[in-house]
């Protein structure tokens, strides 16, 4: 696909930022990592040496003298067992969060006027209003971040929505998204809602239900087999897909490789859903060094895409030019 | 036993007829909606011309000829509604589209009107307009294309003779001009 000037200005301009701003950045995280990795190295050695050695002790202690008798019930084990992996996995959870507080913001500041939360998530009566999500019961998210590039408002997290059962003895936990979501302002006013979801085949009667809407039936044949359009108004859903913003619609979606992408319009914004299943905006790792790119060179492409989306669509552009 | 199953085979008939009644009729009051909705739309680039033409006339006065061909047209096209008469309209309304793209055209040789805030935002209007025209006429033709089929395609042709519905409203194709991109980006560099 051919790439817009843009992206490609971005593209060129990265090295001289990352020299410039991200190096000093990843420093200091430097430091950091070695501390938390030693912790965790620590842990380990508690966990796999020490502690093992200690309970070794305490066995052949019970064993040589066995008048004495001891009875640990097993929601003990269980629930020790649990916060000592909660101990050596700390040191993770505290770099990764560390390390995204600092490299993150400046890391998207490269793209324009965004901000960046680490913990927050987009709320759940906007994901609501999409209707591009089954029932969920369950919300986590991270790596928001919000900001303008090329006159567009983007806001982006990381999602993940879950489904979760118990009936006393068994529970059950089905993921119903987990992926990023993508806010964008429209270049179009518009007051009704339009939901384009990912064709079901014959199951499309499902997406009918769940959104209460009407279905559109769009003349792109090539576009009408990958998604299915539902709308309040047949008219308003006409204004927004014309036949140029279904091609770049598609156009998305191949960006994409194929992952599962829906759209909502409403509130004249653009929702994009896509369910990526895999953690994404990983700049950095405890165990590897932050001056290697890998990480940040993966999170600086991920990025691009999402900026990209704003060229493909021409959201930045008037309608009808 | 005869009876039942003669009884039960003129139920199911009916229960068809039915069915095929009111799929036709929904059809056609859709087709009639959407109709209107193209004259609704049509109405707000009526009242946009005015004010365009109004402004341009500060800048493009070795134009005027086209200008009053346009405010023709306009009332022309005005004078029929498209839901009775959509024939005459779509042939109007080409007319009208071909002049206003000859407009637009103009406009480029003219700078200091594309600098002119009024006239941009005026300019903004039409494209919004038009993007809104283009909706309406997607989905008339639609629903053109539905009821032709149901009127043409057997059972429901069979029912459509009987109860008199017609595919009598013609498909709005926009001329081979107005289908031509104009570079109105000019206007927001």
């Amino acid at each position: 696909m051919h790439e817009s000037d843009n992206i490609t200005r971005l593209r060129n301009g990265f090295e001289t930022y990352y020299n410039n701003v991200l190096l000093p950045k990843f420093a200091q995280v430097e430091v950091e990592r070695q501390k938390y990795l030693r912790y965790f190295i620590w842990g380990l050695v508690i966990v796999f040496v020490i502690l093992p050695l200690v309970c070794g002790g305490f066995f052949f202690v019970f064993w040589v003298n066995r008048s004495v008798k001891v009875d640990i019930p097993a929601e003990v084990i269980f629930f020790s067992l649990l916060v000592i992996i909660a101990i050596i996995a700390s040191p993770l959870h505290i770099f990764k969060s560390k390390s995204k507080k600092r490299v993150m913001p400046e890391l998207i500041k490269y793209f324009g006027d965004f901000s960046y939360e680490y913990e927050r998530r987009i709320d759940e009566d906007t994901l609501d209003k999409s209707h591009l999500f089954n029932a969920y019961n369950r919300h986590s998210g991270d790596d928001y971040f919000s900001g303008t590039y090329q006159n567009v408002q983007i806001t982006v997290s990381e999602e993940e929505l879950l489904y979760h059962t118990s009936n006393g003895k068994r529970s059950s936990t089905t993921t119903v998204f987990d992926g990023i979501v993508i806010i964008l302002s429209m270049n179009k006013k518009f007051s009704g809602q339009t939901v384009v979801f990912k064709d079901w085949g014959i199951f499309n009667t499902f997406h009918k239900l769940g959104c209460g809407l009407q279905k559109i039936a769009l003349e792109d044949s090539v576009f009408e087999k990958e998604f299915e359009v539902y709308g309040s108004d047949q008219l308003e859903a006409r204004y927004l897909l014309t036949t140029a913003f279904m091609e770049r619609m598609l156009k998305v979606r191949n960006a994409f490789h194929g992952r599962k992408i829906q759209f909502s319009f409403f509130d004249d914004k653009l929702l994009i859903a896509i369910n990526t299943g895999q953690n994404m905006f990983e700049s950095t790792s405890i165990f590897r060094s932050t001056t290697d790119r890998r990480m940040v060179d993966e999170t600086f492409e991920q990025i691009v895409s999402i900026m990209a989306i704003v060229d493909i669509l021409k959201l930045n552009k008037n309608p009808g030019l | 036993m005869e009876k039942i199953m003669l009884c039960a085979v003129a139920g199911i008939v009916f229960i068809g007829f039915y069915a095929l009644y009111v799929s036709l009729i929904k059809k056609k009051n859709r087709l009639k909606e959407s109709a209107s909705g193209i004259d609704v739309q049509l109405k707000k680039r009526y009242d946009l011309i005015p004010n365009l033409l109004t402004m341009a006339a500060k800048y493009m006065e070795h134009e005027k000829n086209l200008m009053e061909e346009i405010t023709k047209l306009r009332s022309d096209a005005m004078a029929v509604n498209f839901a009775t008469n959509p024939t005459q309209k779509i042939e109007l309304e080409n007319m009208l589209n071909h002049k206003i793209n000859d407009f637009k055209l103009s406009a480029e040789n003219y700078p200091d009107m594309k600098s002119n805030q009024t006239m941009l935002t005026a300019m903004e209007s039409m494209n919004e307009v038009e993007e809104h025209i283009a909706a309406a006429r997607r989905f008339y033709n639609a629903n053109v294309t539905e009821l032709k089929n149901a009127v043409e395609i057997f059972p429901s042709s069979l029912v459509a003779k009987l109860i008199g519905i017609k595919d009598e409203m013609p498909f709005f194709t926009a001329d081979e001009s107005a289908k031509k991109e104009i570079n109105a980006a000019g206007f927001f560099k």
